[in-house]
Order: C-alpha cells, then structure tokens, then sequence
C-alpha cells in the first residue's frame, strides 16, 4: 500500500485536507483556520510565486474541474489573457444543483476560509482582482458563513488592497441563485449573475475572452478551487501522487440512497465503489441494484462486482459507459422501480430546462417527461421504447448547452441495464418491483 | 476571405462569416427559425444543424494530410448549429448526411409537438415559415393514421400528447395580436425589440416548456411594434389590421415606397378586391433594411373610407356628385373670371417629381407666383447637401438637433445602430447574411457617440450623452452657441440648454473623426439656424441628414415647386387655388373665389370650402418618382386600388388646365419623366432599390411664413389622416397639450384637464399634459404631419364643467 | 410609499457588489429581498425595482419567473418547500408531500386559512444524504424529515417558534466528519 499512485483511504500515505475540518468546532472562523495553517498558500504564491508559475503548478498538479466536466484547471486558466488592461473576474461555482452532490455545501458552511484562499489563489493567477461567489440562493447557512468569514477577512488584511504586501488587490463579493439548475452551467450562472434571465449564452466567445460584464472570466467549482489551495501548499507531486492516469488528487465522493452512512468522503481519485460503500459509507441498509455513479446526469451502473471493482475516476468509469460527473454516488435498491427513479431524474430535468433551445425544451421537457410519465403510469404502448430510444437521438448532442444531453444520458444507462424494467412497464401496466414505504 | 466547401462546392467568403450563410451563399439550403437579418445569431432553435469538419495544423505548422495527400478533415463530433458556427480556412460542411437529415427532421417534429395545426385559420398561413420548412424538412418517413370512417390522415409528430394549450387571443396593443400557442420560442420579438429600437418591452416570462412571450408593458409602445410581425416565423404575433382579411396567396402584393415621412421605406402593399389591407416591410438594405415605422405600417386604414369615384361640385351650398362634363364646364365658367397669374397651384407633400414637374411648369405656362408644396419648410433642404444613412454608419459622432423617432423613424433606428458601432453587413449571394456573428444581444450603446437637442425630451434622449431641451424659436441660439464653442469664443445664451451641454456636445464634436449633424424640422422651419449647421458642416467636415416634414421635400423642391414670392401652400393670397393630395388651413382660403381640391376623401375642410372635388389617388396607387431625405431616387409602383376614375396629380392639374384652355406641360407620369430627364437628367429607369440622385440645388429660403405664436406644434410620426381611422385614434389615445406646469399655472390648467385647442388646422381636443423638462411660455401639442416645428398662434377653450 | 425608500442604505451595500454600470445585476437581490419580507412579489414591487435597476418591468418579470424562489402569488408565513428530486425521493419525499398535503388541506398554490402554511415542490436541495429535505422560508434546511420530525416542525412553527427553537426527535447524520469515518 506504499507504492504506485494513492488509490485507496486506506494508503496511510493519504491525508484528508479538503475536508480536515470539515464538522469540527469553529472551524468556520478565521482564527481557527489560521491557526491549521491558513492561507499560508495564498501568502506563499502571492509573496514568492508569479501567476504563471501559479498557473504552472496547477498545469502540473493534473488538476481537473470538480465540477462535472472535468476540464483540466491549468489549461483553463492559461486561457485567459495577459496584460489586457481589463478587469479579469473569478468565479466559483457554488450552484452546487446536481441531484447526489452535496460536497460543497460543507466546506461553504463549515470551511469558507477555505474557498475565500482557493479565489485568492486563482484570482492572483488569472489576474483577476474581483471575484464573485455564485452560490445557490437555498444554502442559506453557507451564505450567512460566507458573508462573516469575508468579512473577517477583510478585517484582517486578507481580502482587500495588497494583500501580504504583494501589491495584489482582490475584493470578494457573493451572490445568491434563486432555484434554477441551468445556473450551474457557467454561461448561464454569468447571465444571472449579471441580473438576465439564466439561459446559457453563446461560445464562442469563450468567458475567458469574454464573460461576466462582457470582461475576461474563470469560472470554477468549489472544490476546484479548495484544490488549489493544497496544491500550492503541498506542492504539485503531492497532488499527482494520488489517483491513476488523468484522474489525480483527491475527491469528495457523496453517498446517498439506502448506504448505512450516507455523506461526503474525502478519498483519492481512483478509490473503488466497493471501498466507498462498504468501508466509509458502512454497507447498504437493503439490497441495491443499481449505482448512479456521478450525480443524477450520469448513466446508471449495474451494482454488480465488475461495477463495485472499478474505480471511480475519469477514465474507468467512461470505459464502463458512465461518467466521474461529481462524484455524487446514488444507491438505487432492489425494491425501487428503476421506471419510477429515472422518470423522476427526467421530471427534474424538464423542470429545469431553461426553454431556450428546442430539443429541450420540447424534446427533454416536453416530450420525454410525458412520454416517461405516461411509461410510468402504466400507460406505454409496445413501440414506446424504441420510440424513445430515436427520441434520444433526436436530442443527444443537439441542444444549444449540456443540459439536455444530462437528461438523455441516465435515461440511456435505465435502458442499457434494465430494459426489462421498462418493458414491464409497458406490458403489465404496472412496476416489475413494488417496494413498500420508504417515509420513516 | 476565407475558402470552404460546402458539399460540393468550393465558395469563397469574408472572415467571420456564418457557416449558415456560407450554405446560403453557395446555393444551397438549410432550415432555419431562430436566425433572422439584422438580428443576432443565437443558436436557439437547433434547425440549421449541419455536419463540420475542419483540417488541422500538425505540429510542424503544416496541414495534416490523409492518405491522398489532401488536409485531413477531422469533422466535429456533434452536429454544429450553422447560424452560431463561424466559417474557417479548409473547413468542410454536409448540409446532405443522412445524420443531418435526420436531425432536421427531428427538430421539425419537436417544434410541431406543441404548436397547433390551425394553419386554416392562421393568417400565416401560406406564408409561414414553419409550415415550408416542415414541408421541406419534416419527418421524410411519413407516418399515418387511421380515423375512424377508414381514411388515413398523415401524422406530423410519432406521438399525440394534447399540445400546450396557452392564451390564443392575447392583445399586445391595438395593432397587435399574440398567439401563444402558436409560438415557437425563436425569439425573434424579443431580440428586435432590445436590439433594434432599444427597448425592452417582451421577454420570455417562465421556463422550459412553459416559457411564454409576456410584456408588463401594456399596450407595447407604438413607434416601431409592428415589425415583430413581419419577423414572427409564424402565426404568432399577427397585424390586427389585417386579421381575418385574406389568405395570403390572395393578396395583391405591390412592391413600393412609403411617403408618410421622408426616408421612404421599401414596403409592400398587400390589397384584395381593390382595397389595401396590409403594409409589410420591404428589405432595402442600405435605406430601412427590413423595418417600418408603426404609422408607415398600421396607418393605412383611411385609404378605405369614403373615397370619390365621380367629381363633387357645389349646387346650392352643397357638394353633389357630378360627371366629369359636368365638372370641366364649372371650371371653365368659373376660371374665366381669374387672372391666370392670380391662380394657385398646390401639391401634397407626398406628391411625386412628376407631378411636382407638372404643377411648377405649370404654374411658369400661367405667369402665377402662387405655387408650393404642403410642409415646404423656410429654409429648403435642398441646400443642405444630402448624406446616406450609410454615411451615418460610418460616423464616429453624432449631432442630433430634432426628434428622429418621429421625424424619421427608420433613421431612429440606424441611430440605434450608430450607437452601437455596427457597419453594414458584406453581401452574399442571397444578399443580407442571415446570421450575422458581428451581432450579439444586448450590443452596449455608446452614448458618447451622440448629443442630442430638441424642444422636448425625445425618446433619444436615453441614449446621448449629452442632451438638451431648447425653448421653441431658440435653435438658431443653439447653433450659434455650437459655433462659438467650437471656435472658441464666448457663447451666446441658449434659452433651455446650459453652456456645459453645448460645451460638451462641441468638444465630442471635435474630437471626432468622421461626424455627421441631423436637423429636423425645427431647424428647417429657421433659416438661420439651417445656415448655421450647414456652416458648421462645411467648416468643420460633417454630413448633414436633414429631416424635412414633407416626405417629397427634395423631390419637388428639385422638380421646381419650391415658392419663392408667392403664396406658398397654406398661405393666402391667390384667387383660385388647387390643392391636390392634401388641403390646407383654412385661413389660406381666404381671399380666393374658386377652390378646387383633388383628394382620394372629403376632409372637414373640402366639405365646408371646396366649389369642386376631383376624385384622385392616393401615394400607394401612384406611379411617379420621389426623392428621400438621403437623395435617393426611388420609383413608386401602383397598388391596384384607385376607384377607376380617380385621378393622379398630372391628371388632375390637365383637367383645369385643360378648362382654362391653356398648354398642358404633361399629360402623363411617363411625359413629365421625359421633362424630367431632359432637364435634370433624372433617369427614365431606375434599378429595383433606387439610386443616389444628388444634383446640386440652391433656393432662397423664404423669410416669410412664421407666425410665431406659443403654441409649437411637435413632430409626430402619425399624419392627421390616419387619425381618421378608429383603431389609430384608440392607439394614440387622447392628445395631450404638454406645457410646464408654471406656465399651466399662470393660464389656470391643470393636469389632466380636458379641454378643446383651436389651431390653424381646425378645433379639437385636448388633454393637458405638465411637462416640467420643457420651456415655460409655450405649449406644445403633436402636430400629426401639419406645422410640424412651428410655432402658431391658438386658442385654448376650457369646456363648462372644467376639469375632467 | 415604496418597499425600497426605507432602505436606501441597504441598497447603497447591494449596488456596491456589482460595477456601477451594471445596475441590473441587482434585480435577483433586490427580488429575494421583496420575496423574503412579503412572501411574494407583486406587480407594484416588479415596477418599483426596474425602476432602481434602470430596466423596464417586463425584464425584471423575466427574470423573476425564472426561477422558482419568487412567488407571483402570496406565501404564507411559512412557505415550505419540500425536495422532491431521486435522493429524497429514495428517503420517502413522495410520501411526505402528501402527508403534508393532507395535513394542511393546501395544494400548491394556496395559503392555509389561518395564513400559516403553503407549499411548493421544489428539487434537489443538495442535502441527499439527510433526506427528505423541507426547507422553511429562506432558512437553514431541515433535514431528515420523518413522521415524528416533520409534526414536531409544524407543531413548533404553529407554536410561534424560531426554527432554531425547535427541537426535533431522532438522529439525523452529517456523516461528513473524519472521525465518524
């Protein structure tokens, strides 16, 4: 367990840092967070670093966007322009909307310092002296955290005019969604933020050519930017030792669905289902058939030993057909009618559509909520899942932003595993499985 | 220019060109609803998706080759939205795969699953976008259904889910319908109103399959409405005008030019059995691209009322109908008690250069001074050398003293434009570029590209930099001031306007490079002020775009019918008179023992006044040439819906001529064109979209005809004609008398009161307004097309009972 | 007299985070703001903010629409929003909406007579390990939201308590510490 990348919690070369104090007393003021090494990175890049070099360190980390696209974070940033005499913006990208993730709500609420330093870091890099937090307006707890730990920082010198004497200037502000899923979607969260209604805009031009204000802009996740602050502490080695290939560093994995001890596990990239469920999560409280391994866009995996083996990064999960998405495992149980699980994913997607394009906004939420609903009800006709399945086509690859290909993809990973399902539906009227309550 | 191919073809187009537009430009088709000229590309409907593929550079700098040495195409791996994809060097597109087939099919059907099939009632129907592309593009496997009786009726969509059901009779305002249901979500409405006249009074209200298009602002603002109807792919937002009035394959559709002001849009006259009901815009891209004014497209409907088929003659205090004989033997009888040299000869301001030639020449066959045309203003725009709205465009500053939204609407708009810094589009095969990516949504306006003067506060002035609000009669102060700044020297005062603003709009005036200075009427209405900007011009290096209150002004000004001693039009002094097309205040019939008038209608002032009626033609049923206030010559087409004997100007003037016994110069539009040609060298044909026609003009400005009064009668796009239909008059609502409210004051008004203003034009009411952003001393009142940027004098009667 | 003329002073912080020409980007504020103290947002109030932010009623309607916090129509005093989204669903959220339905006699929409209660279906909260999730207002959510937990909620909230005031039954896990692990 010495050797080779850190694959597993259980390397005792692996050391939580994310979410070292996450839970713990206090842990959301200032004194507490400097006195556990607090924006020492921020003073280190900012006294002994250039942005380049900052830039250079993430490149080399492997860093990729926690977000759910998994973009490499340096290439990101070494998009943005040099010496452009404009005002750069940051972004984070608190719109944490995807159903199964719920990992950085925690270190808003519990660890703002935390993402106050990872903006820091990244503004300085990307030269961005303004940042703006867009975090969903119904984490009412982590805002008000927030908003006090921007102000003690501000009382403290470490937001505001040269900061450690460096001669960088950063000012932070937050701004708060107001329930619209399509905000995370960085194109969209920028129109909103700019008070337009949140449909996603066009690309070209890029946000950094072109985002929020019309200015030069980077927009990352949370725990992107939490990332980079060990990063720069700990170095990019560090960083890359843990996980395989392209999937490096750590990940917080989320739990829900019936596991014993559903929640967020901070672990390296590259971890097995088997050992998130049954060693940190504590095993399932019923039987399980199905992993939705990355949040609700992810295509649905079969809870099999071949699925519990893998391990959950980029690369090994699109090879089983799915995606490392946010990292937001759900627990789908044997007694849950899988017709009745995705047709709620696909309600919640049409829910969300921003209506903008029309595969969409008739095809997603319009036509597949009614199609499924109807499947759902008992009311499918022979044929439908075909239909469907051209349907899918028809939509896939073709809207104007990812959203429609979200709701397309888990829709395709149902029928992929558990057609039969569907096809009981369609021919009995009624769900294969009937589960009693699941309200305690 | 970058080089591509598409399919087959190779083309070559400029940098930055859409892929779509490339498709378009090499012949080939591609569906679209989204996308629409002059707006922006968004990308929203998906229908244009096509197959991309691009070469790419190795390493080494060089294209990487495939097997037979040609650059390897590495195609996108999803299919690329055409309007949104910008063309590249190499690039390869498939506008023919099965793929894109099958992705514009399935667009089709998803735009079809919840717009209902009631294209039979549709007034879209037939000329609807979605209906051809669906034809063209929908589900090329065609899917049926059995009905009950047996008979097999085909299916658009595979799946029959009841379709959205929403509001079908929602009423935007009084010109404009929407129907939810059938809308599309293509955004078009919504886009135009933000981008072209820079309001945003539509949006989106709700998400996802729920969105519909909703306003707060209720009825939408007239000015520039109506073109959502026109871009509407479908039967969505509809022309109240015309609602239910034909099928589109029944119309009469005559391409012309409208004359209600002087840019002279291109429209289309849509007419069944002999009666207009339908204005559409007619792109011309270089004068109004693709839009209208609200008044140019809604302000039809007089055409239809009361028109005269036969001569009207005076028996016994009352107007009768009588035969043309008839007619001719009055006039003769009557016109031999006149000197010629005591008879008038007057023309409307949309009359064309023919009839323009016909009535000045005339006028010299007589040896009368007493000619004119209707809203001739003081200083004759002629003299100010005509500039294009291109030229405009290509400005870096402008000076903006009068009200362009209703003085020139069309040139409001390519003031949005200026604003915004765009120049116009390259031209392609199928011309305009449908999707032109130098176009984004809310394009920021430059304000300091812009300062803007006038009597009240325009709608302009949200968007200058620099405003101001001159007291009526002052402009030649402002001028002056302008002048002094800009030479340095100490300014004079300017009633309204502080130093600092004309400072300003001086400095910003100098320090650009390329300027132009548009003047309205006010400006033109005060040959001093008018001497002044066209110094200003001269000295400083700027185009000038002058907006003359006659549509025609440059047009008869040139054809001669500019008066220089006599009495002009609306001004006593001749003994007989002939007012073709329009009819004047009624104190400029004073004097005058025989009143011909040749109208499509009896107004209020013929019916108390005339001695003879001839039955004529209005502009849109014209044949005749007219010159904009860019000096464009552009050619009228008749639209097939005069009364058989109604007459056009030249006839009408031949016809008392003819009873005079005198030389007739022209019997024909083609005749007084020859005229025309021979002295002017105006052209005898004229390609579709017209042609810069420029000569050099120099009259004297007639320092006559200022009344000067306190009531300023203000620019308004709508003409006192088209109030006479219900549906305009609803839409404008009451007329409001605007006056500051010290003013109000001293005169015992108060906001709200309605009262009757008694004015050159005639007695009507009135609702006073208190505006406390305009000069004290003057009251202002809209002018509908007559004084307009005069000062008059006027009565105010307060009824009994007062206050409303 | 105008929701906003009392509090200029807030307004003035709110302008501060966004570059003074871009005024509108304070429509979703200032609407949370409407939202928060008089449970929904009216046409007066729609009027009164594109008056501040210097755009017309019908943007800041567009806007406002978009999402699903602003309500068009009147809230109670507690407007609570039930996740309904997989997770929760798996954690019975279904149940417990009709539960809450039938206890309150209310549908989306509407306000308890008494002018307490409404509710609103609304998804995921991002809490799917603490599901059902009822999130109260613009509070702090309320998690693990069983039988005995959800009456003890509205029976506090009928009782005039503060929602931190309230205590609810039963365990409910953050299993997102290390020493839980």
């Amino acid at each position: 367990m010495s050797e080779g990348p850190i694959v597993s919690g259980r390397d005792p070369r692996f050391e939580r840092t994310l979410y070292a104090h996450v839970g713990k007393p206090d842990a959301h003021t200032l004194d507490y967070y400097l006195s556990h090494g607090g924006y020492e990175a921020a003073k280190k890049a900012l006294t002994q670093m250039t942005p380049d070099e900052v830039i250079e360190e993430v490149k080399r980390s492997g860093l990729r966007g926690r977000g759910g696209a998994g973009f490499p974070t340096g290439l990101k940033w070494s998009f943005m322009p040099k010496d452009d005499g404009q005002q750069h913006y940051i972004i984070m990208n608190a719109d944490e909307s995807e159903p199964g993730s719920f990992k950085d709500r925690y270190i808003l609420e519990d660890d703002p310092h935390q993402a106050i330093e990872g903006m820091i870091l990244a503004g300085y890099a990307i030269r961005a002296t303004k940042g703006y937090i867009y975090i969903r307006g119904e984490y009412r707890k982590g805002y008000d955290r927030l908003v006090a730990a921007i102000e003690e920082a501000y009382a403290r010198g470490f937001l505001g005019k040269n900061l450690f004497g460096s001669g960088f200037d950063f000012d932070l502000y937050v701004h708060r969604g107001a329930g619209a899923y399509i905000c995370g979607e960085e194109t969209a969260l920028m129109n909103s933020l700019e008070g337009f209604r949140g449909n996603p805009r066009l690309k070209p031009p890029f946000p950094a050519q072109k985002g929020l204000f019309g200015k030069p802009t980077t927009i990352n996740n949370v725990e992107t930017l939490a990332s980079v602050v060990h990063i720069v502490a700990r170095g990019a080695d560090w960083f890359a030792s843990m996980g395989y290939d392209k999937s490096k560093g750590m990940k917080l994995y989320q739990v829900s669905g019936p596991a014993k001890r559903p929640g967020v596990y901070e672990l390296p990239m590259g971890t097995t289902f088997r050992e998130l469920i049954f060693d940190w999560a504590g095993g399932v409280k019923e039987p399980i058939k199905a992993i939705i391994p990355g949040g609700s866009s992810t295509p649905m995996l079969p809870f099999t030993d071949e699925i519990l083996d893998t391990p959950m990064d980029y690369e090994h999960l699109a090879e089983k057909g799915s995606m490392l998405g946010t990292g937001g495992v759900i627990l789908i149980p044997e007694s849950v009618c899988v017709v009745d699980a995705i047709w709620n994913l696909v309600r919640f997607y049409g829910h969300e559509s921003c209506g903008k394009c029309t595969p969409c906004r008739e095809g997603v939420a319009g036509w597949l909520v009614k199609l499924l609903g109807q499947l759902e009800r008992g009311q499918g006709k022979p044929g439908d899942l075909e239909l469907i399945e051209d349907l899918l086509d028809n939509i896939e690859g073709k809207a104007f932003c990812p959203l429609a290909d979200a709701a397309v993809w888990p829709v395709r990973g149902a029928l992929r595993h558990f057609r039969h399902e569907f096809e009981h539906h369609i021919e009995e009227g009624t769900c294969a499985v009937h589960g009693g309550s699941r309200w305690g | 220019m970058v080089r591509l191919r598409i399919n087959d073809r190779e083309i070559e187009v400029p940098e930055g060109t859409s892929v779509l537009d490339a498709v378009f430009h090499a012949g080939y088709d591609v569906p679209y609803f989204c996308s629409e000229r002059y707006l922006s590309p968004v990308g929203a409907c998906r229908m244009c998706l096509v197959k991309v593929g691009t070469p790419r550079k190795g390493p080494d700098g060089e294209w990487i080759k495939d097997e037979d040495g040609r650059p390897k195409i590495f195609w996108f791996p999803k299919l690329m939205a055409a309007c949104t994809t910008r063309v590249s060097e190499g690039m390869v597109v498939d506008t023919l795969a099965d793929e894109v087939k099958k992705a514009q099919a399935g667009m089709v059907e998803f735009t079809l699953e919840n717009h209902p099939l009631d294209c039979p009632v549709c007034d879209k129907g037939g000329a609807c976008e979605l209906q051809d592309r669906a034809y063209e593009y929908g589900l090329f496997e065609k899917y049926y259904t059995e009905t009950q009786n047996g008979l097999k009726s085909v299916l658009y969509t595979r799946y029959a889910f009841t379709r959205r059901h929403a509001d079908k009779h929602h009423k935007l305002s009084e010109f404009i319908v929407l129907d939810r249901e059938r809308c599309i979500h293509c955004k078009r409405c919504v886009r135009y109103f933000e981008e072209i006249p820079g309001e945003e009074v539509l949006d989106f209200i709700e998400r996802g399959v729920h969105t519909f298009i909703g306003s707060e602002e209720w009825p939408l603002p007239t000015g520039f409405s109506g073109n959502i109807t026109d871009i509407c792919p479908v039967g969505a937002l509809l022309d109240l005008t015309a609602r239910f009035r034909a099928r589109n394959w029944e119309f009469e559709r005559t391409p012309t030019f409208d004359l209600t002001d002087a840019a002279m849009s291109a429209i289309w006259v849509d007419s069944r059995s002999g009666k207009i009901e339908r204005i559409r815009a007619r792109e011309h891209p270089e004068l109004n691209e693709i839009w209208i004014s609200d008044a140019a497209r809604f302000g039809h409907g007089w055409t239809k009322e009361g028109r005269l088929s036969r001569p009207l003659l005076r028996k016994d205090g009352k107007l009768v109908e009588a035969s043309f004989e008839e007619a001719a033997a009055f006039l003769a009888e009557r016109l031999a008690a006149v000197k010629p040299e005591a008879v008038g000869l007057y023309l409307a301001a949309d009359g064309t250069m023919e009839e323009g030639y016909a009535f000045a020449e005339a006028a010299r066959v007589l040896g009368t001074p007493h000619y004119g045309f209707e809203n001739a203003t003081r200083f004759p725009v002629s003299t100010l050398p005509a500039a294009s709205f291109i030229d405009l465009l290509a400005s870096e500053f402008a000076l903006v003293v009068g009200d362009p939204a209703e003085e020139m609407p069309v040139l409001y708009l390519r003031l949005q434009e200026f604003l915004k810094g765009i120049t116009p589009a390259p031209r392609y095969f199928h011309g305009t570029p449908i999707a032109d990516l130098r176009l984004e949504e809310y394009m920021p306006r430059r304000p300091e590209r812009l300062a803007t003067f006038a009597a009240y506060p325009t709608r302009l002035f949200a968007f200058a930099g620099v405003s101001g609000v001159y007291a009526p009669g002052s402009v030649a102060a402002l001028f002056q001031a302008l002048l002094a700044a800009m030479n340095g020297k100490r300014l004079p005062e300017v009633p309204g306007v502080p130093e600092e603003a004309v400072r300003e709009a001086a400095g910003r005036f100098l320090e650009a490079e390329a300027r132009t200075i548009v003047v309205g009427a006010d400006v033109l209405e005060d040959p001093e002020a008018a001497e002044l900007a066209g110094e200003i011009a001269r000295a400083k290096g700027a185009h000038v775009i002058a907006m003359p209150p006659a549509a025609n002004a440059r047009g008869l000004e040139l054809a001669g019918l500019y008066p220089e001693k006599g009495a002009g039009f609306g001004e006593a002094g001749a003994k007989a008179v002939v007012y073709a097309g329009a009819t004047p205040p009624a104190e400029a019939l004073k004097g005058a023992s025989l009143k011909v008038f040749a109208l499509p209608q009896l107004d209020a002032l013929a019916q108390a006044e005339a001695d003879l009626v001839l039955p004529t033609k209005t502009y849109y049923e014209k044949r005749g040439l007219v010159l904009n206030a860019e000096g464009r010559l552009l050619e009228l087409r008749p639209a097939p819906t005069a009364p058989p004997e109604a007459m056009d100007g030249i006839e009408a003037l031949a016809f008392v001529l003819e009873a005079l016994g005198r030389r007739v110069p022209a019997r024909s539009v083609l005749e007084a064109r020859t005229r025309l040609h021979e002295r002017l060298k105006v052209p005898l044909e004229l390609p579709e979209e017209g042609t810069l026609f420029r000569p050099r003009v120099r009259l004297p400005a007639r320092r006559s005809g200022e009344a000067g009064g306190t009531l300023y009668l203000r620019p308004t796009m709508w003409r006192a004609r088209m109030l006479r239909d219900e549906r305009v008059r609803r839409a404008l609502g009451e007329t409001p008398l605007f006056v500051h409210p010290e003013t109000a004051r001293a005169e015992g008004l108060s906001e709200g009161m309605r009262v009757e203003v008694v004015t050159p034009y005639g007695q009507a009411p009135a609702v006073v307004a208190l505006d406390g952003r305009i000069a004290p001393g003057f009251f202002q009142l809209p002018g509908y097309g007559r004084g307009t940027g005069r000062r008059v004098g006027f009565r105010i009667l307060v009824p009994s009972g007062g206050a409303a | 007299m105008g929701f906003f003329d009392d509090k200029q002073d807030w307004l003035e912080i709110v302008f501060r985070n966004y570059p003074p020409e871009n005024r509108r980007a304070a429509v979703m504020p200032l609407l949370r703001k409407v939202q928060q103290e008089e449970g929904y947002v009216s046409e007066e109030r729609i009027r009164e903010i594109a008056e501040l932010i210097g755009t017309t009623p019908t943007q800041v309607r567009g806007v406002m629409s978009f999402y699903s916090y602003y309500q068009a129509v009147p809230t109670g005093k507690y407007h609570l929003q039930v996740c309904a989204t997989l997770s929760c669903k798996l954690a019975g959220a279904e149940e417990l909406w009709d539960a809450l339905r039938a206890e309150l006699g209310i549908g989306p929409g509407e306000v308890t007579p008494d002018g307490l209660f409404s509710i609103q279906k609304v998804e995921c909260l991002g809490a799917c390990h603490v599901g059902p999730v009822v999130q109260v207002n613009d509070e702090p959510y309320v998690e693990c939201v069983t039988k005995e937990r959800l009456k003890a909620l509205l029976e506090g909230l009928r009782a005039g308590k503060r929602l931190e005031e309230i205590e609810l039954p039963g365990p409910c896990g953050h299993h997102v510490r290390e020493e839980e692990a």
